[in-house]
């Protein structure tokens, strides 16, 4: 069953149209919401959370119908802003227990969850201080930890690494891997590839307001399309010019060895077929996986052009 | 194993009803004012005029009440009716630090939560936008009220319980009553209409001043408009005279500026109007989340 499934959301912030007919459905795991800015990534949050007025579609969340989510279905979601968030003059501890009592816990459970998802985060020596003097890194694990506070089955993050350092992101990234193998549903916005590739399952790419693309990762990296490189002991012109005669794309790759783009039905078959045909032969073959970086480019030219 | 020393723990406990869901915003809100020591000095100070009152009288009737030279005193004493309730609850001072206690409580309500962008975290969650202001607007409501309802309530214990007068709970019956629809029409409005202002800005300073400039710059306005035109009218643009003659009018007495009933009663409803009439557009359409 979907966790999450969106259908032809539409938001507009006057005449500018920021989500034109959004559709996606996500299942368990972490799903990447991909793009540049201005995408329409953090609307499409907000827009899940009643935080912008819908122009039209609706959600479904964890099986319940919904134009946005109602109050007793917002319990199940946990929220990481991109920015800010956090209460001046607040202890962490006693931020994260205040919006565990907003979510419904009674106030001792609330306060013994703060401590049990700072501890988890990472935060249980700096519990004490006040939110607002943590460092960057320390914050984004504070908003973690409250948006975790009231067990939530689905969390929304938006842009979670922002301006954090290697080591934090790589510990924000472990965390979320982490809550996957919990078995949260996790909705991670993001511009950084390597983010999405490192704690993801699918992908959903969004570009001016439209999905360019949404599969599981896999199967959008590896795409319909087969990737080789191949070493030519043989004429490099000859070669490239045969496969572009066969309607396969050829060119340089690297390490000075040549790239060539099967489509689909077409394979290693072909290709050592169409080069006992030549004069030379392939000393060396690799099958080359499509990086999600090639994918996002590829999406956001189809919706350029 | 997540590389920090304790893993996730899921919670399988009871939940608050979600329309209890503002009662911890609002104690977050309220609270932190009672260890400021300047604060509680202030409510001291608003106090002190219902607490010498009350003070004075218990302490003259259990130190002096056999003193004939005492008693020809406390019977100069103003009498403890409408009248004299109404000037006390309207005096100057006690306005003066009413509008006090509603720009430092009042001015970051909303303010503060939009310029932190803690507002989208709580809306984000189980908590309405009406459930957030009601928590807000209770934070600053429960500090109005012990300069409005809670000391003419303090008052007539005091005067009851040591007269012995219980005639007096339904001859001036209206000193309650009236305190409770003056406190419920007057800083009742004041506070929706510090809502509205603070949800205008994402800066509490703004927003004091601002409150500040309307609060008293208006009644200096409306005092030299009112000694050209010598018009009830005048006072329109002060909101501390347009108070003072609502509290006169609801414990039955005239007031000193001649304000009539229906203006004072329009004058509060439309204010109330215009600052309901300014947070569902700015909650309804989300643009204070802007």
């Amino acid at each position: 069953m979907a966790v999450l499934s969106v259908r032809d959301v539409k938001v507009s912030y006057g005449a500018n149209e920021a989500l034109k007919g959004v559709s996606f459905e996500a299942v368990s795991g972490a799903v990447g919401l991909l793009g540049p800015n201005g995408a329409g990534k953090s609307t499409l949050i907000k827009a899940l959370l009643n935080l912008v007025p819908l122009s039209s579609g609706a959600f479904t969340v964890l099986g319940q119908e919904s134009a946005r989510l109602g109050s007793g279905l917002r319990d199940q979601v946990g929220y990481v802003p991109e920015s800010q968030g956090i209460r001046a003059g607040l202890s962490g501890v006693a931020w994260v227990a205040l919006l565990g009592e907003v979510s419904g816990l009674p106030r001792r459970a609330a306060v013994e969850r703060a401590h049990e998802t700072l501890q988890y985060v990472g935060l249980g020596e700096a519990r004490y201080r006040e939110g607002q003097t943590y460092s960057t890194g320390m914050q984004q694990r504070l908003k973690l930890a409250a948006a975790l506070v009231h067990d939530p089955a689905l969390v929304l993050l938006d842009e979670p690494t922002a301006g954090m350092d290697p080591t934090g992101r790589d510990e924000m990234l472990e965390l979320c891997r982490d809550l996957v193998k919990q078995g949260k549903t996790l909705l991670f916005s993001t511009h950084i590839l390597k983010d999405v590739e490192a704690v993801c399952s699918r992908v959903v790419i969004l570009h001016k307001g439209k999905v360019a693309a949404c599969a599981g990762l896999e199967e959008v990296t590896r795409g319909e399309a087969q990737h080789f490189l191949v070493q030519w002991e043989g004429k490099r012109d000859e070669f490239v010019a045969a496969c572009q005669q066969a309607g396969w794309k050829a060119g340089d790759g690297q390490n000075n060895l040549l790239k060539v783009v099967l489509p689909q039905g077409a394979g290693p078959r072909e290709l050592f077929g169409l080069a006992s045909g030549l004069q030379g032969s392939i000393h060396r073959f690799v099958r080359e996986e499509t990086s999600l970086e090639e994918v996002f480019l590829e999406a956001l030219a189809k919706e350029t052009v | 194993m997540p590389i920090f020393d304790q893993g996730y723990q899921a919670y399988g406990g009871e939940r608050r009803a979600l329309g209890r869901r503002w009662i911890p915003v609002w104690r977050e809100e309220a609270a932190p004012y009672l260890h400021k020591r300047a604060f509680l000095l202030l409510l001291v100070l608003a106090l002190l005029p219902w607490l010498v009152f009350g003070a004075g009288l218990s302490f003259a009737k259990t130190q002096f009440g056999d003193s004939s030279a005492m008693q020809e005193f406390v019977k100069q004493l103003p009498p403890v009716d409408e009248s004299w309730v109404a000037k006390l609850l309207t005096n100057g001072w006690d306005n003066f630090l009413l509008v006090i206690v509603s720009v430092w409580v009042g001015s970051g309500l909303v303010a503060r939560d939009r310029k932190e962008r803690t507002l989208e975290v709580f809306l984000g969650r189980a908590l309405g936008p009406m459930q957030y202001l009601w928590a807000k607007g209770a934070a600053l409501g429960a500090y109005l009220l012990l300069f409005t309802f809670v000391p003419v309530v303090v008052l007539v214990v005091f005067h009851v319980g040591l007269t012995g007068d219980t005639a007096f709970l339904w001859q001036h019956a209206r000193v309650l009553w009236g305190t409770l629809l003056y406190t419920l029409l007057g800083p009742g409005t004041l506070v929706v209409t510090v809502l509205a202002l603070s949800s205008l800005s994402r800066s509490p300073r703004i927003v004091g001043l601002a409150l500040i400039g309307i609060m008293f710059f208006g009644l200096p306005a409306s005092a030299i408009l009112w000694a050209i035109t010598r018009s009830p009218m005048a006072w329109t643009f002060s909101v501390l005279a347009e108070l003072r003659a609502l509290g006169y009018h609801c414990l039955g007495v005239a007031p000193e500026m001649e304000i009539p009933v229906l203006h004072s009663a329009l004058y509060f409803l439309a204010l109330l109007g215009a600052s309901l009439g300014i947070l569902y557009l700015r909650f309804s359409r989300r643009e204070v989340l802007r």
